[in-house]
């Protein structure tokens, strides 16, 4: 049996785990054809800097536009207090670290501030945990849904396009020139936002937040240190590097399998190595010379499988790996030493190096050869998920635009952001928050449960400042984000085949979801299949043809039209 | 004196109603309720039927959504992956039913012919034990044995097998299903079993043994044929669930890999659903589901009834 550390050790590294992960989980953007909106390479930390890296410009001129950092106006335009305060109500989530301290909200430091400054008051409603889904239909069903609804679009099929013509959601359109003019001052000013932000039909529907800055993102190869240099080995880069490795595990290590690959035999790094790759949240589409492109419909496909299939045959993968639930899963079978590499989560992997005693270092993304290129690192996007929606019977849409609206301010941003004026954060002279000594001292609360209770991490739509200066433990513990961002600077990574989140109509969202429904289906099993030898090879031309039968050309039509829609808009 | 050919008459129907509910108001008291939770939430909610035949959308609401006729069975009905699925299940179904069903009854035979109490009671604790302990819980314990390096493999080994995921080989997946199930429940099973076997007559066994029958004739003989009412009524009931097998399980265990033959008619509307949240494919395969089980239930019910005389009604 595995030897297991003290009770709270182990306490302490799922809160920070859990910490983490939701804290990214307000990286994802809506449920229609996404990409993630986070960041890529430079890892500057000013926001002045935004559009110097490669990668921006790369995909900047695949898309046609240029690439622009916006300041905040001399003076907000909204005025807080507002005039006729009163009261709104929001929907959002409450994640467990943040329920341990407040079973409401309203009771947290920054939202204090934020009703003392906007002079509205606001009453929260939270799911109860696991049940955000039914949750909310059961709040559409019942034609009770509060004002503000935070990031809930993903649970209404067809996306808050279908909500706002089936009467759910508001049509914000005519409204937020007037009551968010804050917010509306970056649409005009961010053409790529603006069209990030709207429908094909430049109407808006949800409000977004809005980050200006690069982060690298925070998925990488994850070699263990220590036995790199107990075995005088550089850190893998090419494929072939990587078998070496594989090898001396295999040989030194008996009983420990050297990969563990994602659950669904898809890595999205690897597969970015052979140029069809999405990330590993499990993105497939991606866009090569004006085209929308999917994994599964590519013919360098079949050596990606080929590979994998071959390291499977020669015990470099784990043979259990369909049974490892998920990436934080992966993340505890690297650490706890059963797996040699993983492509895991830097954050979590540093912090479980000191709870769990080893040594770890993460890689730069794979290449077939070393002097490729590689296109599917994150792209910076400067809408960044977390779409708030208005409920369409809501009698206070102004007042819950006012509110948001101020987020999108200077003073206000810092609030969100950064916490309690004064107590948690100063403006800087350079315009920029800074935390106070109190904020990292981590004397009330443990450093990552700070981002929780001193701050809101994950909270209603922003203007979004950097991870690097905007979360405590980055701040207090510089050596987590140097864990992250060691590779930030590699010049021979960009994002230049990533997608930007597209907008749909009902029909076109419908299609899709059937389709796809279908197609993962039977892909899903053949690559699993292929990868553990129970398919051949051989049969990897017949799988493709299905897959187009299944409807895979429609579905890239589609998405080709929205592309297209995207671009002209 | 002529017989009156004239019967008494009876009295009307509805005044022999109203004496019986006054002479017996107590007992209809009593079942108000019960009648009102049957009547609430079993018969009221069936209107919501009407959603498998709309593209039901949660804004538009019952009134609102559009008609769509008999779309989503024909989609389900024609699905490639669908009809694997509708086949898996009464695979499944049967390997349960034909595995599964025995397995309490000879389990309480057996504890029936055991004559110290401390043991048989210390059996019978023991083994439904596992009803008890959840089903998300013995399903990390099932899929922690059968990984590659679990207790199950070094079993394996130690008979001269090869090491092998065991939840990934296709051709273990349903004997792991079944087997699982049939080790949770066998001793919950058999509970029904033993208490109509305590209620059989102990002179039937004394008479048998002076006409000279052994242990196993008395079985065959006594102990079985008091069984079987009960166990025609739970077997009927077996068959009328037999569309219906539940996705938590399957959900659990399986993985792409077994999906030929794990993927049942829930897990894949469970995907489906989660997908597209589909409200109204849902309810659809669902209809569809409760039509066979009503079928089934119907025709195994008459079947009993003519083989064996006992039936459920």
């Amino acid at each position: 049996m595995k030897k297991r550390a003290p009770f709270w050790k182990r306490a302490l590294g799922l809160l920070t785990v859990s910490a983490l992960i939701v804290s990214f989980s307000g990286c994802t953007g809506s449920p229609s054809g996404t990409s993630t909106s986070s960041m890529s390479t430079s890892s500057q930390k000013t926001p002045e800097s935004g559009g110097t890296s490669s990668a921006f410009a790369n995909t900047a001129e695949a898309i046609g536009f240029e690439p622009i950092i916006v300041p905040f106006p001399d003076e907000p335009l909204a005025s807080y207090p507002v005039e006729n305060g009163g009261t709104i109500s929001i929907w959002m989530y409450i994640n467990s670290a943040t329920s341990k301290y407040y079973q409401n909200l309203v009771e947290n430091p920054t939202v204090k501030q934020m009703i003392k400054d906007t002079g509205i008051n606001v009453e929260f409603i939270h799911p109860p945990t696991g049940q955000t889904k039914e949750n909310f239909n059961l709040l559409v069903v019942s034609d009770s849904l509060p004002d503000l609804l935070v990031n809930a679009n993903q649970y209404y099929a067809g996306g808050n396009v279908a909500a706002v013509a089936d009467g759910v959601f508001a049509d914000l359109t005519e409204l937020v020139p007037e009551y968010a003019p804050d917010y509306y001052y970056f649409i005009e000013k961010n053409e790529l936002f603006r069209k990030l932000a709207t429908t094909t039909d430049n109407k808006i529907y949800s409000i977004y937040n809005y980050k200006d800055v690069q982060a690298p993102y925070f998925i990488y190869p994850q070699f263990r240190e220590d036995w790199l240099k107990e075995w005088n080995m550089e850190i893998p880069f090419t494929l072939d590097e990587y078998e070496a490795y594989f090898e001396k595990v295999l040989a030194e290590k008996p009983g420990i399998a050297p990969y563990l690959p994602s659950k669904n035999g898809l890595e999205g790094e690897l597969l970015g190595a052979f140029g069809i790759g999405g990330t590993s949240n499990g993105v497939r589409y991606f866009v090569k010379d004006g085209k929308v492109r999917h994994t599964f419909n590519e013919p360098a496909f079949k050596d990606y499988l080929t590979l994998m299939n071959d390291w499977y045959n020669k015990g470099y993968i784990s043979k259990d790996f369909t049974n490892v639930e998920s990436i934080d899963a992966m993340n505890l079978e690297f650490a706890n030493g059963r797996t040699g590499m993983v492509f895991g989560n830097t954050d979590t992997i540093f912090t479980l190096m000191s709870e769990l005693d080893f040594e770890a270092t993460t890689g730069r993304y794979p290449r077939i050869n070393a002097e490729d290129p590689y296109h599917f690192d994150i792209f910076y996007f400067p809408q960044n998920g977390n779409p708030n929606a208005i409920s369409a019977k809501s009698k206070n849409k102004e007042l819950a635009l006012q509110f948001l609206n101020y987020s999108f301010t200077q003073q206000g941003s810092g609030v969100a952001n950064f916490g309690e004026t004064g107590v948690t954060w100063n403006m800087g002279d350079d315009g920029i928050p800074v935390f106070t000594d109190y904020a990292l001292s981590g004397k009330d609360y443990s450093l990552s449960d700070s981002e929780y209770t001193l701050r809101l991490h994950t909270c209603w739509a922003k203007y979004r400042y950097g991870d690097d200066i905007s979360m405590i433990r980055n701040v207090a513990e510089p050596d987590t984000w140097k864990y992250r961002a060691r590779w930030a600077d590699d010049e021979t990574v960009d994002g230049a085949y990533a997608m930007p989140t597209l907008s749909f109509t009902t029909e076109a969202s419908a299609e899709i979801g059937k389709l796809t429904t279908d197609i993962n289906t039977y892909a899903e099993e053949m690559i699993l299949k292929f990868i553990t030898g129970a398919a051949s090879l051989d049969q990897f031309d017949e799988f493709q043809k299905n897959v187009q039968s299944l409807g895979m050309d429609r579905v890239l039509e589609l998405y080709q039209q929205a592309y297209e829609q995207f671009l002209a808009k | 004196m002529t017989l009156t050919a004239e019967k008494k008459e009876k009295a009307p129907f509805s005044n022999r109603l109203k004496r019986n509910f006054i002479k017996h108001r107590s007992l209809y008291l009593i079942a108000l309720p019960i009648a009102l939770f049957y009547l609430l939430f079993k018969y009221v909610p069936m209107f919501g039927i009407v959603i498998s035949f709309q593209d039901y959308r949660p804004g538009k609401g019952f009134w609102g959504s559009d008609f769509a006729g008999l779309k989503h069975f024909i989609d389900f009905l024609t699905n490639p992956t669908a009809s694997r699925t509708i086949r898996n299940t009464l695979v499944i179904n049967l390997y349960q039913l034909i595995f599964g069903f025995p397995a309490p009854i000879i389990l309480a035979l057996l504890l029936n012919e055991l004559k110290l109490p401390l043991f048989k009671k210390t059996v019978q604790t023991i083994s439904y034990m596992p009803h008890f302990i959840s089903l998300v819980v013995i399903c990390g314990m099932i899929k922690d044995f059968s990984s590659t390096y679990g207790v199950f493999n070094d079993v394996i080994t130690f008979l001269g097998f090869e090491r092998d995921n065991l939840l990934g080989n296709v051709d273990l997946y349903r004997g792991i299903y079944v087997g699982s199930g049939i080790w949770k429940g066998i001793g919950w099973g058999s509970i029904l079993y033993l208490a109509t076997l305590s209620g059989a007559d102990p002179n039937l066994y004394e008479a048998a043994v002076i006409d000279g029958a052994g242990r196993w004739k008395q079985m065959v003989h006594i102990t079985l044929p008091t069984i079987i009412p009960i166990a025609i009524l739970q077997l009927i009931m077996r068959i009328g669930s037999m569309m219906s097998e539940g996705a938590e399980k399957t959900i659990l265990l399986y993985s792409p890999l077994v999906y030929e033959k794990a993927d049942l008619i829930s897990s894949f509307v469970y995907r489906r659903g989660l997908q597209e949240m589909n409200f109204s494919y849902g309810a659809a395969v669902g209809l569809f589901n409760s039509v066979i089980n009503l079928t089934l239930l119907v025709a195994a019910n008459r079947l009993a009834r003519k083989a064996t005389g006992e039936s459920m009604w």
